[in-house]
């Protein structure tokens, strides 16, 4: 037998494989990409079951007053950690969902790709139900005059306070933070710190830090969305922080090599910290999962600065997708969950998860049966976004998501480099970020 | 006297390798021992202000919630028919490959040969975007056939070379004798060569279906529909924004490593000797 594949060889196999690959593919059950389903919803899960089931139920009732059968319609659970990955490949192939919840910046950076749906017609349908809608929903989906997405909720940032821990220190939540680093004191024994703030390479040391800055006047952009890091409220941030975590050592040590947004989450739901400041993501987990803890808990507003008190929320927004090939369907499904009644059945069944858009939604017994969400409605209306001064935009979400802000901050702590040189270089890298992407 | 020097410090050399074996042992096992156990603690012992190494109240609540709270028979289900499946058609067609780019000349033998390896080299994250675009071209998405495709892309270049390195070690005498007696070219494959490389073979099914079990990109962006998730996919469902449930998560972490172990175990005769016997030419 020649061992020599000769090109008639060569040639025959090639036709062979060649003619069994076309007739496997037009064999195919599912030939080329055709969308079944007119409509197609990509749900995050809400953090309560109920709140899943509501969600659901709705979209079931829509799809049933549309005249959509079971096959024409998919509602598709989609895990947090999965949706980036997912969209970014649906997109690039033109075959996004219809609707999915966006967090914050995405619905910006969606719509300077061109993805994003104008819905300014549902936006202000909203806006005209009684009481309207809190202006602060709106920093996320408006350019130009124009909505970009359909606000779904507001996620405030406070400070979740171990209430008992106080109490039995004959200690208020206290005032201003230079009060707060006095409380610490206090408070803590270690290996049970005072502050579990977040200082590694994440998300929520951006976050956390910035909410500090704010407070002595800092901010990372003008509100001309034009960079603005380098600034004395910045600098005096830093160096406070530097202060807390070095000097006074009410930040546990170890948080430094954090490389996971839900450490301080861990650190509050393992009772080693008496202040985090996150969203109600801890407090709605404790609701299902350790009420006792949740029974201990109190929300709060930011401690006062010399600038004041300014907090954080960020936004939750339906999005909707040019490639939709049934637009009107994917609006009239918005339009359908956002309706007040339909909406506060989701929103108070995430247990303190999400803030309604909805001013007149807080009159809900929900909320005014609750006195630990009593600072929640002042939180919504003057809340900031991590972008402050601007609103959430492209570059925004590139310095989030790169950490160039705890990079400097943690070459303060460890390294001793002085904060107005670590604020300015901080500038620089959100300079070059921002004239690459406008 | 010298013989005795050269005895206690071989002893002592023993003693010293042995210690460092039983250090990366206990440091290769912690990781499995806390997750069985975090699997079967209650939620205020995981979340508890002190680490315990032995469950103070040991409760199978984690499993129940994972059992019948989830889908994850449905998970395991689908995993295990895409791993089988991966691992059948890689096994086959690697051995096909692996076996003609050896043994037979044609033009272009050493470009494939080169060109599966370095396309192997491109990770996935570069390549799910534009294979997502393929799929979805020819419908493969939402699907397991579609996945297990897609999973043979990178199980089949790895497991390909494999071979190659262990059909050279064997001598070409024996086919060729064979060739003598009047046997055919896959002939001489199926009845001589892969007999004698069931231990290359069985490395190669190991692999196959580790690599397609535990696989996460591509199964997260082909599939979305709940019915085709797969154990990774479906695992995603315990950390819900920056909160984990981490019991659940063990516990299916517990489960999950388990068919892999299976197959390690029952392949364990021949995995030592074929991870080593391609290294040896002829």
């Amino acid at each position: 037998m020649p061992t020599t594949f000769n090109r008639r060889e060569a040639l025959k196999t090639g036709a062979a494989a060649s003619a069994f690959a076309g007739v496997s593919i037009l064999a195919s059950k599912k030939t080329l990409a055709q969308r079944q389903q007119k409509l197609i919803y990509w749900h995050l899960p809400a953090f309560t079951p109920l709140a899943d089931d509501a969600v659901r139920d709705q979209f079931e009732e829509f799809r049933k007053m549309a005249g959509l059968s079971e096959s024409e319609a998919a509602f598709v659970p989609t895990a947090n950690s999965e949706l980036i990955p997912r969209l970014a490949a649906a997109l690039e192939t033109n075959t996004p969902p219809d609707v999915v919840r966006l967090y914050e910046s995405y619905v910006q950076l969606y719509r300077k790709q061109g993805h994003m749906m104008d819905v300014t017609d549902l936006v202000e349908k909203m806006r005209g139900e009684e009481g309207g809608l809190f202006d602060s929903s709106l920093t996320a989906v408006a350019h130009d005059g124009k909505y970009w997405g359909v606000p779904f909720a507001i996620n405030p940032w406070p400070m979740h306070v171990r209430m008992d821990v106080l109490e039995e220190n004959g200690l208020d939540y206290p005032k201003t933070w230079d009060e707060f680093v006095e409380t610490c004191l206090k408070i803590q024994k270690p290996p049970f710190y005072g502050y579990g703030m977040d200082l590694g390479l994440t998300q929520d040391a951006t976050d956390n830090i910035m909410q500090i800055c704010w407070c002595y006047g800092g901010k990372t952009f003008n509100a001309d969305g034009t960079p603005a890091f380098d600034n004395e409220g910045n600098v005096a941030g830093f160096a406070f922080i530097n202060e807390m975590y070095n000097e006074h050592k009410i930040i546990p040590r170890g948080v430094i090599g954090n490389g996971d947004t839900a450490w301080n989450n861990k650190a509050y739901q393992s009772g080693q910290v008496a202040f985090i400041q996150n969203p109600t993501s801890v407090y709605a987990y404790l609701s299902g999962e350790d009420p006792e803890l949740m029974a201990k808990t109190g929300l709060f507003g930011v401690p006062e600065g010399p600038a004041g008190s300014v907090n954080q929320i960020d936004t939750w927004s339906l999005g909707l997708f040019n490639a939709s090939p049934y637009p009107d369907l994917a609006k009239g499904l918005a339009q359908h969950m956002m309706q007040p009644s339909l909406y506060n059945e989701v929103i108070t069944n995430t247990n303190g998860r999400f803030v309604p858009v909805y001013p007149d939604l807080f009159n809900d017994p929900w909320w005014t049966s609750r006195p630990e969400f009593g600072q929640f409605i002042d939180i919504a209306k003057t809340g900031v976004p991590v972008s402050y001064e601007a609103p959430p935009t492209a570059t925004a979400g590139e310095v989030l998501a790169t950490n160039v802000i705890p990079e400097a901050m943690q070459l303060v702590l460890v390294d001793g480099v002085d904060p107005a040189e670590a604020v300015a270089e901080v500038h620089q890298k959100i300079v070059a970020i921002h004239e690459r992407l406008g | 006297m010298a013989a005795a020097t050269i005895s206690g410090s071989k002893r002592r050399l023993k003693i010293i390798g042995n210690v460092f074996l039983l250090v990366f042992v206990i440091w290769t096992l912690i990781p499995f021992y806390w997750m069985l156990v975090t699997s079967v603690k209650e939620h205020d012992e995981i979340y508890g202000t002190s680490a315990t190494l032995w469950p103070q109240r040991p409760t199978l609540d984690n499993y129940r919630t994972l059992f019948f709270e989830t889908d994850y028979f449905l998970f395991f289900r689908n995993s295990m028919t895409v791993a089988l499946a991966t691992t059948f058609f890689t096994v086959l067609c690697a051995s096909l490959a692996a076996y003609a780019i050896v043994r037979l000349r044609f033009p272009g033998r050493n470009f494939l040969a080169r060109g599966m390896i370095y396309t192997y080299l491109v990770p996935q994250s570069l390549l799910f975007i534009p294979l997502f675009s393929i799929m979805a071209g020819v419908g493969f998405t939402n699907s397991l056939t579609g996945l297990t495709i897609a999973h043979m892309g990178f199980t089949i270049p790895f497991c390909t070379w494999l071979l190659m390195g262990f059909f050279m070690s064997i001598p070409i005498e024996l086919e060729e004798s064979a060739f003598v007696d009047g046997c055919t070219r896959l002939g001489v494959l199926f009845r001589i060569v892969l007999p004698i490389s069931l231990p290359a073979l069985a490395v190669v099914a190991f692999f196959s279906f580790t690599l397609s079990w535990n696989e996460y990109l591509y199964a997260v962006v082909f599939n979305s529909a709940p019915h085709v998730l797969t154990i990774p996919t479906g695992l995603s469902n315990f950390v819900v924004e920056d909160v984990f449930f981490w019991g659940p998560i063990m516990a299916s972490t517990a489960l999950t490593v388990i068919p892999p172990l299976l197959v390690y175990f029952f392949f364990q005769r021949w995995l030592i000797t074929g991870l080593t016997m391609g290294a040896v030419k002829a």
